[in-house]
């Protein structure tokens, strides 16, 4: 027999019982959506959480001292020289972005508070990490205008400090040395909500070299990259270029364990639910399965007497549960696909006290998703895994049945 | 023969039928029940775990303290001190002086919550003596000693009795510094609340401030039953009006959000799966009614009328529902009691949990009452999807029906 005319009646038969194909479709359809809805919100969140992660705090990896990463000190600070230029040779490598960080006390009249000192080159880093756009009072810096330095508003707000006004900073610089500093309040930016960052303040990167005594140092580097897909081959291809036994190309994810095991676990969870939703479809499909067979033993006994082998029957059956399951993920994909497109081209901000659980846990409370086909092809294969497996009982009914007992009504 | 027994023996007719959809019932409702046990069980352990370590049942501060973390915000201990004797729920109180604070170490600097804290008085309201990994809690003699967090250690390469120099504001308006030695190192559930937050003793920190005998800024209360966290707050803040008294859950407001989503995560998850039995309890009796198409058309014929047809069908649905649920509820509540005297251990896949103040070892746990609204909503389920195949059953023409073969 042939495979074509063989589909021709699976699909003929589906059809013969309309209204439990079509229940079955739906039941199918409705975990398909379920499942494209939850994964694409929780991949398209967690996405945009990592890209603005990335671009604000860390790049995509950084060159760093060998250990700093581990316990950051300014003392690992090391001196910007041309080796670090010259990885931009590198193919994928287009620049490289030097950065100061360490730590100090801010301080105004009676308030004192630990803050994050970054200094930054003004103009590369606003490409990358779009700090202009978070500013809320003042102004960034421009190309004759390198003066002053930038804090968040929270920080601000609680030293009482405004524009114009005097940052006074202390604490400890290169080789033990004293740091102090007063510092012009230039402008304020507000921080992504997800940060999980104290308070910060961004200066000019000679400032912040002058500030810890650090002259000409810095204590990242950080490639900027011509194509993101690819970090990993840079990252090995920079670790080949630099001196291993002092210095360390950093991952994103290693410089953010937590955030990467946050979004393991986050979607552990929401899997465990589909399984289980998958799980009750499965019995679903099978209870039809069930009755299908006995409802049509007869025929199935007068197909195997006029010539039709069991094992063509059985494959009949599989391409008939098959059928109904692709229509069911198609269909699901079809309701799901209007509303994940609409929420990826423009995505909801949730408000309230929803918003303040989400930032809890770092997360931003964007509601924005992820049109990777790979959530849709791996629905596609669960359901195809499912029904396969199913589909091994007709198999075996067909199997063991006996074509005299069955002929008879 | 009454209807309800005339369905019950429909049910049993077709046994693998039934079975298989009284299985569905009895997983869903199972898994159902796990999964919210184990959140559950979650948030409870971050919550406990917040009252055990940080925040007591009750805090008391000046009442400008919320906006400003100010030395000069603080207030005589001794009047609260009187204040609570009156109340005989409060198990034990402690009286901390808090500042913002830079922790220098050889290697690096760090900025801290520095808390001054009287070491016999802090172990009834902190579990911080048995959360300490390495070293020992204040009893052991030396100057100036200082417990800081597990985190915090590791970052900055501190050991025990290294030594560390902790700046904070005094009352002269100036910083002040004082070098102290690592004494205890602790670890709670809240990584980054380790990391953040040093203590020291009360008596050093005073001095080392300049601030005046019996002044503090913060007293934290631990009550002998935490559900009259909130009527004691309100008879304490009567008796203190200067001061502000908070619960809690005031203190940290993550906890009522926690709880809000709990409910909202439950009756999502549970809505999901009963839709997903839903479409197979309508399919099975679909195909139970059409399949006796015969039976029914006899039925009708000999005198049974559409009511007592459709109250058939709908009796053996909810008797499928019926049979099913209990098996589910109690495979759920023997595994929610079992996860929640042995604990599942997740600190394999997510130390990260910890980052966050969550247990990795989660102790299931679900409110009894969760149990009867699962009862209840599969109940609703098995009426809901009743209603199509017992009306088809209705709709049949006794005729027509008894001449299909």
């Amino acid at each position: 027999m042939k495979w074509g005319s063989l589909s021709k009646l699976a699909w003929r038969n589906i059809w013969r019982n309309k209204r439990r194909t079509w229940i079955t479709i739906a039941s199918i359809a409705f975990a398909v959506f379920a499942a494209v809805a939850m994964r694409s919100v929780q991949d398209g969140m967690w996405d945009n959480m990592m890209q603005e992660v990335i671009e604000m705090q860390t790049g995509y990896m950084q060159v760093m001292k060998d250990g700093y990463l581990e316990t950051p000190s300014v003392n690992d600070a090391f001196p910007n020289e041309a080796w670090i230029d010259s990885l931009t040779e590198l193919e994928n490598v287009e620049s490289m972005l030097p950065r100061f960080q360490s730590f100090a006390l801010a301080a105004q009249d009676e308030s004192t508070r630990g803050i994050m000192v970054i200094g930054v080159d003004p103009l590369p880093e606003d490409n990358m990490s779009g700090l202009s756009e978070r500013i809320k009072k003042g102004t960034y810096w421009a190309n004759n205008d390198k003066n002053g330095v930038i804090i968040d508003v929270n920080t601000a707000d609680y030293l009482d400090l405004d524009l114009q006004d005097t940052l006074v900073m202390i604490s400890s610089g290169f080789r033990g040395a004293n740091a102090a500093g007063k510092f012009v309040i230039r402008a304020m930016l507000e921080l992504p909500a997800t940060s999980g960052l104290g308070g910060i303040v961004y200066m000019p990167l000679h400032e912040a070299q002058y500030f810890f005594r650090a002259e000409n140092r810095i204590t990242s580097s950080i490639p900027i990259l011509k194509d993101v897909d690819d970090v990993e081959d840079t990252r090995l291809a920079i670790q080949n270029e630099i001196d291993t036994s002092t210095y360390d190309v950093v991952h994103w994810e290693a410089m953010m364990p937590e955030l990467v095991e946050s979004r393991v676990f986050d979607e552990g969870g929401g899997i465990i639910i589909l399984l289980i939703l998958y799980m009750l479809v499965a019995f679903g499909i099978f209870g039809t399965l069930l009755m299908m067979l006995q409802e049509r033993s007869y025929e199935f006994g007068i197909l195997n007497a006029v010539g039709m082998k069991k094992k063509f029957l059985g494959i009949m059956l599989w391409m008939e549960t098959m059928l109904i399951g692709f229509i069911g993920v198609i269909v699901g994909i079809l309701i799901t696909l209007p509303i994940i497109i609409w929420l990826n081209v423009d995505p909801v901000r949730i408000g309230g006290d929803m918003a303040e659980a989400y930032e809890q846990f770092n997360v931003d409370p964007l509601i924005i998703t992820s049109l990777e086909p790979g959530i849709f092809v791996s629905q596609a294969i669960i359901v195809f895994l499912l029904v396969s497996v199913m589909a091994l009982y007709p198999f075996y009914k067909i199997k063991i049945m006996k074509v005299i007992e069955a002929l008879r009504p | 023969m009454n209807l309800l027994s005339m369905a019950w023996k429909n049910v049993w007719r077709s046994t693998t039928r039934s079975l298989v959809v009284i299985i569905a019932i009895a997983l869903g409702v199972w898994a159902l029940i796990f999964l919210m046990g184990f959140t559950e069980g979650m948030i409870n352990s971050y919550i406990n775990r917040t009252i055990e370590n940080q925040t007591a049942h009750l805090q008391i501060h000046h009442s400008k303290w919320k906006d400003e973390h100010l030395l000069k915000h603080h207030f005589d201990q001794s009047v609260v001190e009187s204040t609570v004797e009156e109340i005989e729920e409060v198990q034990a109180i402690s009286h901390r002086i808090i500042s913002e604070g830079m922790l220098q170490a050889p290697k690096s600097t760090q900025g801290v919550s520095i808390i001054g804290t009287d070491p016999e008085k802090e172990l009834k309201v902190r579990k911080l003596k048995e959360s300490i990994v390495e070293g020992a809690y204040f009893d052991t003699i030396s100057r100036l000693p200082v417990i800081i967090g597990k985190k915090l250690a590791d970052k900055l390469q501190l050991e025990l009795k290294n030594k560390v120099i902790l700046t904070f504001p005094d009352t002269s308006g100036s910083v002040t510094s004082g070098a102290f030695r690592v004494n205890g190192i602790y670890q709670t559930n809240n990584s980054q609340w380790d990391q953040t937050h040093v203590f020291i003793r009360k008596s050093d920190m005073a001095g080392l401030t300049g601030l005046p005998d019996q002044q503090v800024h913060e007293s934290a209360v631990i009550l002998d039953d935490i559900e009259k966290a909130d009527t004691v707050k309100s008879q304490l803040q009567a008796l203190l009006p200067d001061l502000r008294v908070q619960t809690y859950v005031q203190i940290s407001p993550d906890i009522s959000l926690f709880k809000e989503s709990l409910d909202l995560n439950q009756w999502i998850m549970t809505v999901i799966i009963m839709i997903a039995l839903i479409f197979g309890i309508i399919n099975t009796m679909l195909m139970a009614v059409l399949e006796r198409t015969k039976e029914l058309g006899m039925l009708m014929a000999i005198g049974m009328n559409r009511k007592r047809v459709f109250g058939m069908i709908l009796w053996e649905t909810v008797l499928l529902g019926v049979v099913g649920m209990p098996i589910g509820l109690i495979l759920g509540y023997i595994s929610v009691y079992l996860g929640g005297e042995y604990g599942i251990d997740l600190s394999q896949f997510a130390s990260g949990m910890q980052e966050f103040g969550l247990d990795p070892v989660v102790k299931l746990y679900l409110s009894p009452n969760v149990y009867w609204e699962v009862a209840i909503a599969v109940v609703v389920t098995a009426l809901l999807a009743s209603i199509y195949p017992s009306l088809k059953a209705t709709r049949l023409n006794p005729v027509e029906a008894l001449r299909k073969l």
